[in-house]
C-alpha cells in the first residue's frame, strides 16, 4: 500500500492544482454564450462549439446586421430577378419579371433546375435563430463586397466551386439590372415568389470513387444567394461553395480527402423573397 | 488558495458581481480559475482542442449556475465540480468517435517525455494521465486528483466499486511502469 500512496501522492501534489495558460480567445467565446440562452440552447446541440461561440457573438451585433440585411434585401431580390432574365431567357424585357421568377426558381442552373421540379415535400429544417452570427455574417460581408458578396468569396472554395464564381456572373446582367436597380422595390411584386427551399437527400456518403454516393449535395429552390461551408469534429473549415449545385466529393481546399467521420455544415442563404435561411446540420463520410 | 491570481474582488464579492452579469467580475472570475480548470479538463480529455471546448461548456454552466452557488462552499472546488461533471458528460456523448491514443499522439508524448528534466514536472505526470486508457484515466483522475471515494465513482459512473478499485489499481500499476521507464530512460 506504500506504492500506492506515492502514485496517488505524486500525481495529486503535482497536479491538483496545477494551472495551464489558457488561450485568451476562449473567453470570447464563452462570454458570448452567457447571457444569451436562446442561442446557447439552440446551439448546445450542435456539433461545433466555435460556431457556438461564433453565432454567439453576433448576439451583440445582431440589431445592427439585422437593419442592414432589411435595407439591403429588397434592392438585391430585384436585381436579382432581372439577372435571372437575362440570364434564363436571354432577352431584357423586365415584364416577365415575375413569371420567369416564380416558374425558373433557382437561377442560372440548369442541373438543378431539373431536380427542383419534381421536388415537392418540404423537409422541415433547423434554423438558427434570426438573431444570430448568421445575420450579421451576411449584412457583413455584404458592407464589405457590395450587394453581390455571395458570389465573391474572400478566400478561394475548393476546385468545385469555380463552376459557381463563372456562373453567377452577375456582370453579365448588369445593364437590365441597373435599370430599375433605383426603383423602389414592390412588396407584391417580390411576394409572388414561393419560399426558397433547401433540401438534403443523403447526409452520409462516401468519397471513395466507386460511383455510389461519392458526393455530397443539396437540392434547392427559388433561392437568391447561396453559401455552404462545412467543417469537421475540429471546427476546420474543410470546404465552402458559393454554388447551389455544389458537389463536394470529401476533398478539403488541399485537396486531399478527408478523414472519414462527422461533419457540420452551415449555409447562408437568401430565397427570392429576400428572407434569409440559415441551416446548420451535420453530414457522415464513412 | 489561489492567491497567486492578482484579483480585487474576493470570491464572494465576484460571485454577486458575476450573478448581477458584471462583464468585468466575469472575466476576473474566468482569468482566475481557467488556468487550473484547463488542467483538470485535460486530465479527462482526448487531447486539447477537447479540453478547451469542455472548459468552454463548462464555464457557462458555472455562469448560468452561479446564483445557485452556496456561500458556505469553497468557489473553486464548486467550480471544479462543475468541470468534472462536463467532463465526464462530453466522454459519453463521445463515446463512440473515441479511439485509443493515435500514433501521432504517442509520439509526440514520448518525445516530450525524454527531454524532461530530471525533476518530474507536472506537464509530464499530465501527460501520462492523458495517456491513459479512457476507462482507467477516468478512475484514476477521480480517485487520485479529485479525491473521490470509489463509492462515489460507483455511483457516478454507474459501475460497481470493485470496479473502480481494479480500474484504478490497474491504472496504478500502468503509470508505475511508465514512472519506472522514464526513470531508466534517464
Amino acid at each position: 500500500m506504500k506504492d500506492k500512496d506515492y502514485i496517488k501522492d505524486l500525481f495529486s501534489e503535482k497536479l491538483a492544482n496545477h494551472e495551464v495558460p489558457v488561450r485568451s480567445d476562449l473567453w470570447s467565446g464563452i462570454q458570448s454564450q452567457i447571457g444569451n440562452t436562446a442561442t446557447s440552447t439552440v446551439v448546445a446541440k450542435g456539433i461545433s462549439s466555435s460556431l457556438k461561440w461564433m453565432i454567439g457573438i453576433a448576439s451583440s451585433v445582431a440589431v445592427i446586421g439585422t437593419t442592414v440585411w432589411i435595407a439591403s434585401s429588397p434592392e438585391k431580390s430585384k436585381e436579382q430577378q432581372q439577372v435571372q432574365i437575362a440570364q434564363n431567357n436571354g432577352n431584357e424585357n423586365a415584364k416577365e419579371v415575375t413569371k420567369t421568377g416564380v416558374k425558373s426558381g433557382v437561377t442560372n442552373s440548369t442541373n438543378v433546375d431539373a431536380i427542383a421540379t419534381q421536388t415537392s415535400p418540404i423537409v422541415p429544417q433547423i434554423e438558427l435563430p434570426s438573431n444570430s452570427y448568421l445575420d450579421e455574417w451576411i449584412s457583413r460581408e455584404r458592407q464589405l463586397y457590395g450587394s453581390d458578396i455571395l458570389s465573391k468569396q474572400v478566400t478561394p472554395p475548393a476546385d468545385e466551386d469555380q463552376g459557381s464564381i463563372d456562373k453567377a456572373g452577375v456582370n453579365d446582367a448588369s445593364n437590365s439590372a441597373s435599370n430599375t436597380n433605383n426603383a423602389t422595390p414592390d412588396p407584391v411584386e417580390t411576394k409572388t415568389f414561393e419560399d426558397g427551399k433547401i433540401e438534403e437527400f443523403f447526409n452520409v456518403f462516401t468519397p471513395n470513387g466507386d460511383g455510389m454516393n461519392d458526393y455530397f449535395f443539396l437540392r434547392s429552390e427559388n433561392l437568391k444567394d447561396f453559401t455552404i461551408r462545412i467543417f469537421n469534429e475540429r471546427n476546420e473549415f474543410v470546404f465552402q461553395s458559393t454554388d447551389k449545385d455544389f458537389k463536394w466529393f470529401g476533398l478539403d481546399p488541399a485537396g486531399n480527402m478527408v478523414e472519414a467521420g462527422n461533419y457540420g455544415y452551415v449555409i447562408f442563404a437568401t430565397d427570392l423573397n429576400g428572407k434569409s435561411i440559415k441551416m446548420f446540420k451535420s453530414l457522415t463520410i464513412k | 488558495m489561489s492567491n497567486t491570481q492578482a484579483s480585487v474582488m474576493d470570491d464572494n464579492t465576484l460571485v454577486i458581481e458575476c450573478v448581477k452579469c458584471n462583464p468585468k467580475a466575469q472575466r476576473l472570475l474566468f482569468d482566475k480559475f481557467a488556468p487550473k480548470m484547463l488542467t483538470v479538463c485535460l486530465r479527462y480529455a482526448k487531447d486539447t482542442t477537447e479540453a478547451e471546448d469542455v472548459l468552454q461548456e463548462g464555464f457557462v454552466k458555472v455562469f448560468g449556475k452561479l446564483s445557485d452557488f452556496k456561500m458556505e462552499g469553497s468557489l473553486e472546488g464548486w467550480i471544479r465540480r462543475i468541470m468534472v461533471n462536463t467532463s465526464l458528460d462530453a466522454l459519453r456523448k463521445n463515446k463512440k468517435y473515441l479511439t485509443d491514443a493515435k500514433l501521432e499522439d504517442v509520439e509526440y508524448k514520448v518525445m516530450s517525455l525524454e527531454s524532461a528534466s530530471d525533476q518530474l514536472q507536472a506537464e509530464d505526470l499530465l501527460k501520462l494521465v492523458q495517456l491513459l486508457p479512457e476507462g482507467y484515466k477516468v478512475v484514476f483522475n477521480l480517485f487520485a486528483i479529485e479525491g473521490y471515494s470509489h463509492k462515489e465513482i460507483a455511483d457516478l459512473l454507474g459501475v460497481s466499486e470493485n470496479t473502480s478499485k481494479s480500474q484504478y489499481s490497474r491504472a496504478r500499476a500502468h503509470l508505475r511502469m511508465q514512472l519506472e521507464k522514464l526513470e531508466i530512460e534517464r
